[in-house]
């Protein structure tokens, strides 16, 4: 078989970030404007330049790059610009590519500045077929998450203007990109649960990682349940939204940092 | 307030009165031991629980008492159950959390109110309890009614699915058995004796377990600088590595340009006349070792082996400096698995190969590979294992099942559009 993909390393990828970042300001400045085929087409662009990079990190270094931190946050920039394009095509909301453009630019200014160490060594509990697939789950849920929340932060900001219309739709919006996250959310959790059966003998053992996924998962659903039932009250509904999205980044790496998980979560990254 | 509406202020008291009693009982009776729910006690009480929400269903649908039945299957009840366990899953997720056992001795009022082993805690159970409780009257009210559509099976499948997940796996938390076990190649018979994981007793178990072989696939070993005083990898920021992946190779180590010529998986240490060399050596304790040329400056290479240790031969560095010396890294396992025969008392039999995430299933027994002896590496003859017996697997798995059924329509089938949409396509 014809060998596509190039053996990339850790040094590369500011040859791959730049078009990148160029081809999203494309994107960005052309939905402005109200162009919407070339917006949709430069990120479309973006993703794939994107996608070329992680394709040969993977192919480098023999396995997939899921396993330290900077690794995540390299999958994290992609999801990021694929949640905002979908909400782009979906909804047309031109500023939306704006801020995921921004929120991904953000995460690749950290991986160029702060490259971690990448070695190809992974620990016999990864060599799973559940690895993949539960990582990615969870990175696009918090790509998808953190997109709701944009959006909540524009609505409250869009409040004065008491256009309702437009924020019943921009709500909507909300809620539709918080349920995506949240199935999400439970695929992978799932997945880690039988993998953590057949890994290490139970599916849930309480570690402080899968104590803030539990805290993180109640939240969201508290946020669910509260716009079904008190849909006029926006405000509290936006106040559960911020805190989810804190309780999700303790989840995702603030456990790393707290003193109640210090050696004893079997789930850290690393770092 | 407890008038024809619950509101606010009576889910709050429900929840908060839950708690008070909670936090009243772990007081003054102590954290639930973990095995005070050891079946059958755990099946008479989920049966219970059950009947309890059935039972008080069909007693306030049946006598048309509104009020309750309106809040219990309602938001507010809904909400309430949730926040109140929410905050103590927060409370738990910001305190270190400890064994009930080693909490209970412990009199500080952290641990005395059983904030460091809060899943053992009465309030904690009692609003779990709560939960389960509201969710299963939720879950009735909305099947009596239930449409062939596709929200209303989502809705089936996502809380019908996390009943049983949440009741299943509370009945599993305290039916659990977990055991260690400790083979070796070199035993005469199979072992049958298991410690437990929670008491640490030593316990015979109906399965016994013969280790044939036991086999360590490594990745290639990795040389590095260090720091001769400290032991540490050098630069301190972000230490460096050469891997033997594939040789001869080169590359640089914190500014050091090294040529590795010759590496040999299996070698042990030979003295010369002048010196130390390493030849190929097949048997108990042999270690990796490279033969490298280092620059030391324009017109010096100081050339020399290096070598991994084993039990029985100490590892070989090459001494740059007086402060700075190449080692070889052990090399990391990449997995590792035991050839096992297993016995079970009444005269089954099976053999399998056990690895890392491949355990070995025997009826509600999985047996894990965890461990080896590390000091032996590659050597070792003690495999260690880990056996598991859940007999409420089954019911769990059918909750995820549904979850994840549940999961999928939610992502499949979005929201209804709000109603003005049609005026916004017309703007």
């Amino acid at each position: 078989m014809i060998d596509l993909l190039p053996l990339l390393d850790w040094t590369d990828f500011v040859y791959f970030a730049t078009p990148t970042f160029l081809l999203l300001v494309v994107s960005v400045v052309s939905a402005l404007m109200s162009k919407r085929s070339l917006a949709i087409v430069a990120g479309a662009l973006a993703v794939v330049v994107f996608a070329f990079f992680i394709g040969g990190m993977w192919h480098s270094l023999q396995r997939p790059p899921l396993r330290t931190m900077g690794e995540t946050r390299l999958w994290y920039s992609f999801f990021v610009i694929i949640a905002g394009l979908i909400v782009f095509v979906r909804w047309r909301y031109k500023w939306i590519l704006s801020f995921s453009g921004l929120l991904s630019t953000v995460f690749m200014i950290i991986n160029i500045a702060k490259p971690e160490i990448h070695s190809k060594t992974m620990m016999p509990a990864l060599e799973s077929p559940f690895f993949v697939p539960h990582v990615i789950s969870y990175i696009f849920a918090y790509s998808m998450l953190a997109a709701a929340l944009i959006m909540g932060i524009y609505i409250i900001y869009n409040r004065r203007k008491n256009s309702s219309i437009e924020i019943d739709k921009m709500i909507h919006i909300a809620d539709n990109l918080v349920y995506t996250g949240m199935s999400f959310l439970m695929i992978g959790l799932l997945l880690g649960a039988v993998w953590a059966k057949i890994a290490w003998g139970t599916y849930w053992g309480w570690d402080p990682k899968e104590t803030w996924a539990a805290i993180t998962m109640l939240s969201y659903l508290l946020y669910i349940h509260h716009r079904v039932y008190c849909p006029k009250r926006f405000e509290v509904s936006f106040l559960l939204l911020i805190i989810s999205f804190l309780f999700l980044q303790i989840c995702w790496y603030g456990v790393n940092y707290l003193p109640s998980a210090q050696n004893s979560s079997i789930h850290m990254y690393g770092m | 307030m407890w008038g024809k509406k619950w509101g606010w202020f009576e889910s709050v008291a429900i929840v908060a009165g839950l708690g008070m009693v909670g936090v009243v009982l772990q007081l003054s009776v102590g954290a639930i031991p973990h095995n005070a729910f050891v079946s059958p006690v755990n099946i008479v009480g989920g049966s219970v629980l059950v009947a309890i929400i059935i039972l008080c269903f069909t007693i306030l649908y049946k006598y048309n008492k509104k009020t309750p039945l309106a809040f219990f299957a309602g938001g507010k009840a809904t909400l309430s159950s949730m926040a109140a366990l929410l905050l103590v899953l927060v409370l738990m997720g910001f305190t270190k959390q400890i064994p009930v056992s080693m909490g209970i001795e412990l009199t500080h009022p952290i641990h005395r109110i059983g904030l460091s082993h809060i899943l053992s805690t009465w309030y904690f159970l009692i609003l779990y309890l709560y939960l389960l409780f509201v969710l299963g009257f939720v879950i009735i009210n909305r099947v009596i009614r239930i449409k062939a559509n596709l929200r209303d099976i989502a809705f089936v499948m996502n809380h019908i699915g996390l009943f049983i997940t949440l009741f299943f796996g509370m009945l599993a938390s305290a039916d659990l058995q977990r055991y260690r076990m400790h083979t070796d190649t070199e035993s005469d018979y199979p072992e049958w004796r298991g410690i437990d994981n929670i008491t640490g007793q030593v316990v015979d178990l109906p399965i016994a377990i013969d280790l044939l072989s036991f086999d360590i696939d490594e990745y290639p070993p990795k040389l590095m600088i260090i720091d001769n005083n400290s032991g540490k990898p050098l630069p301190l920021q972000r230490a460096e590595s050469l891997s033997l992946e594939a040789v001869p190779t080169e590359g640089m180590i914190d500014g050091w340009q090294i040529k590795v010529k010759e590496y040999l998986p299996y070698s042990a240490a030979v003295a010369t006349p002048d010196s130390l060399v390493f030849r190929e050596f097949r048997s108990l304790g042999a270690v990796q070792s490279a033969k490298v040329d280092v620059r030391l400056n324009e017109d010096s290479v100081l050339s020399g082996w290096v070598a991994t240790g084993s039990h029985i031969f100490p590892y070989r560095s090459l001494k740059l400096t007086d402060s700075v010396s190449l080692v070889m890294a052990d090399p990391e396992p990449k997995q590792y698995s035991s050839r096992v025969v297993l016995y079970a008392q009444n005269g089954d039999t099976d053999s399998a190969t056990i690895k890392v995430n491949q355990p070995l299933r025997y009826k509600s027994w999985y047996i894990y590979q965890l461990n080896y002896n590390r000091e032996q590496g590659r050597w070792s003859t003690m495999s260690e294992f880990e056996l598991v017996k859940d007999n409420w697997l089954w019911g769990v798995y059918i909750g995820f099942a549904m979850l994840f059924v549940g999961a999928a329509m939610l992502f499949m089938s979005p929201l209804p559009k709000p109603d003005n949409e049609k005026e916004l396509k017309n703007e």
